[in-house]
């Protein structure tokens, strides 16, 4: 089929995507069990789609993005068994348990139509609750006792994304327009995830029950970076202000300079 | 913005403004101002300001003066001010503006040349007319003839293609087919005019769609736009990507400042909690502002810097012969030692002790060793080059004083 294999020139369609992790800490009886004993928390990395599906207890996943994702690879600390893991079927997650953060290699296949390579992204495992008091630069985070860090229920780290294709084939167009993405809700109950861009939403981010992504956060967005703008052009009103009068000065001194030579 | 709300500035550097940046010859500001007025009191109809314009002393002004003063001025202050929309809708907003006194004069002489042909003129025109397309319609004839007679005696080997279209018949001769035809050629003849006229939006990037069409690409997230005339090979195409991986970044020059002013306000440019293509365009418009106000901040930079040299070179002027007053304008040479305005107080107080101390130790050996230290000139452009070195040197120990040359040009001496 010769005609599938043409370019469609000037669209470009994208699919979002949440990607992040879910931990819990590992109550004493589990500890016991899982096989290692200085193993503290259970979690889970995931790409999903970004809706909510209703009534469920994860964050995301309304779809299933298998129609174009053909393989996710988490790539796990080296000190894992394996750490190379494919998972070939959705949900794309994988569930292990540890004691320590550290970066997480997510590369992403997609199906033979798209004629497209994988993508790789990063994220960091999140195991201890966020809070405001930000480590400097190169420093252990503080972690709290496993006592504490449970009170606070799991702990949720997602991004939100947008696979973006430019010019798909008409054959994957086709496939990814019979399958439209869930449309994240205008506003939900839930508590809004937490971000580290947005770091004042810690309260919101802390009330109960699963973190859901809503189109507000992306207005909300959108109006801080407005409102960041309109201060950033007051104060360039301001210096062209100044400017003025101070060319004005060296205009002045100019003249004086050149009336007494 | 209301058409005539630019020109309305209530700024308080008015008088600053008007004369860097609005001043002519053929215009005092009070005739601008009164000029400014009537526009905006009969709402830019312009026929009726024209009438109306009666400035005392002042020239005689055809409706064309007008108009190019008033909008001439409009685009200046554009220009200047910071500008809150992206660059699109700015160069748009330009375009409103935009008029062109001598284009017009000659399509209003067109108009009345036009209107002022006699009878047997206009006989003559029509005439010629169709002379020519009585000519045109022979040629593609017998182009055509040609064609076939070369089809039928070569086939393929003509290289001809199949089927000549075959646009016009005599039909198309008739006098109706002639006023339409003559029409539109006029039209085309007539220079287009400059739009005065506030035109309906921004060009359409996009494909001009149904809503329906528009409710489609939403669910489906579809972003359509002009495919590039040029076809993407293998190596063009935009391969899949995260929407993230295309943020916008600050120029690595200013990166640091840029990063700096905007978390002063609270905003990471390093990542987006929604990066959606709304959000993502409004960071990079975002970021394009912050860094034109850096950039005024460098000029504002370098120009009091200039004001420092010239206050300097003043004060000497005063004070050659008597050296009292030299010390005096040493100082006013350091009041301010940061290049940037960030440099910390301390810091610049630090300087100013060192170099005033050193200048005093220095003036001493200067007879005897000026010519082992090495000389910098203050130009704007090689201080701009050559900032992280010079504060190298003030760490290491920057010596100033002004060394009084044949050309009265102030020196950085630094030890070597």
């Amino acid at each position: 089929m010769a005609e599938a294999r043409v370019r469609v020139r000037g669209v470009t369609i994208h699919r979002p995507i949440i990607y992040g992790n879910t931990a819990t800490v590992l109550t004493a009886a589990e500890r016991e069990t899982c096989g290692f004993p200085d193993h503290t928390h259970r979690w889970t990395v995931a790409v999903r789609s970004a809706a909510n599906a209703p009534d469920s207890d994860t964050v995301g996943g309304a779809d299933d993005l298998s129609y174009f994702i053909k393989r996710v690879t988490f790539k796990l600390h080296d000190t894992y068994s394996n750490p190379t893991r494919n998972i070939d079927k959705p949900p794309f997650e994988l569930s292990e348990t540890g004691w320590g953060e550290f970066e997480i290699h997510i590369r992403i296949h997609f199906v033979a139509e798209s004629g497209e390579k994988p993508v790789t992204l990063y994220h960091h495992l999140k195991l201890h609750p966020w809070s405001l008091t930000f480590q400097a630069l190169g420093t252990e985070p503080e972690i709290p006792s496993p006592e504490s860090a449970a009170k606070f229920g799991p702990v949720h780290s997602w991004q939100y994304d947008e696979i973006v294709f430019t010019d798909p084939f008409q054959s994957f167009l086709t496939l990814l327009t019979a399958h439209p993405p869930t449309p994240l809700p205008r506003t939900s109950k839930n508590p809004t995830p937490f971000h580290t861009s947005y770091p004042a939403s810690l309260e919101e981010t802390r009330k109960p029950g699963v973190p859901e992504f809503t189109g507000a956060m992306e207005r909300d967005e959108g109006e801080r970076l407005e409102e960041a703008k309109e201060k950033i052009i007051k104060e360039q009103e301001k210096w062209k202000g100044i400017l003025l009068e101070r060319e004005k000065e060296l205009e002045r001194l100019q003249k004086l300079l050149a009336a007494k030579d | 913005m209301d058409a005539t709300e630019v020109g309305r500035t209530t700024d308080v550097s008015t008088e600053i403004l008007y004369s860097t940046l609005l001043e002519d010859n053929e215009w005092s500001k009070e005739e601008t101002d009164y000029l400014f007025n009537i526009a905006h009191d009969y709402d830019l109809r312009w026929y009726v300001i024209h009438d109306r314009y009666e400035f005392l002393d002042g020239p005689p002004r055809a409706i064309e003066d007008l108009k190019d003063r008033y909008y001439s001025c409009c685009r200046k202050l554009i220009r200047s001010r910071p500008w809150s929309g992206d660059e699109a809708s700015k160069s748009q907003l330009l375009n409103n503006y935009q008029f062109d006194k001598e284009r017009e004069k000659m399509r209003k002489n067109y108009i009345a040349s036009l209107e002022e042909r006699t009878q047997e003129e206009i006989a003559e025109e029509e005439a010629l007319f169709i002379e020519l397309k009585r000519l045109e319609q022979n040629e593609r004839k017998f182009r055509k003839e040609r064609d076939e007679l070369l089809r039928t005696l070569l086939g393929i080997d003509s290289g001809l293609p199949d089927i000549v279209a075959e646009e016009e018949g005599p039909a198309s001769l008739s006098t109706d087919g002639l006023k339409k035809k003559k029409k539109g050629t006029m039209d085309l003849d007539i220079p287009p005019t400059p739009t005065n006229v506030v035109s309906l939006g921004p060009p359409a990037t996009k494909r001009p769609q149904s809503a329906k069409a528009a409710v489609y690409d939403e669910k489906h997230c579809i972003m359509r736009v002009e495919p590039p005339v040029t076809a993407t090979t293998k190596t063009t195409h935009v391969p899949v990507h995260l929407r993230s991986f295309k943020l916008p970044i600050p120029k690595a020059t200013i990166a640091p400042k840029v990063t700096q002013a905007l978390a002063e306000i609270g905003v990471t440019h390093s990542r987006l909690v929604m990066p959606t293509r709304e959000n993502c365009a409004k960071l990079e418009s975002l970021l394009e502002t912050t860094t034109a106000l850096i950039d005024t901040k460098k000029i504002v930079d370098k120009v009091e810097q200039d004001i420092r040299v010239l206050r300097a070179r003043l004060g000497l002027r005063e004070s050659e012969g008597a050296n009292g007053d030299t010390q005096e304008s040493m100082q006013m040479m350091d009041v301010d030692e940061s290049k940037d305005g960030s440099v910390n107080k301390e810091g610049e107080i630090d300087g100013r002790s060192q170099s005033v101390v050193s200048t005093k130790s220095g003036r001493g050996r200067k007879q005897v060793r000026a010519s082992t230290y090495k000389h910098f000139c203050i130009y704007p452009d090689w201080y701009e080059a050559t900032e992280e070195r010079l504060d190298f040197q003030i760490c290491g120990g920057l010596y100033m004083y002004n060394h009084i040359t044949a050309c009265n040009t102030s020196y950085w001496l630094v030890f070597t």
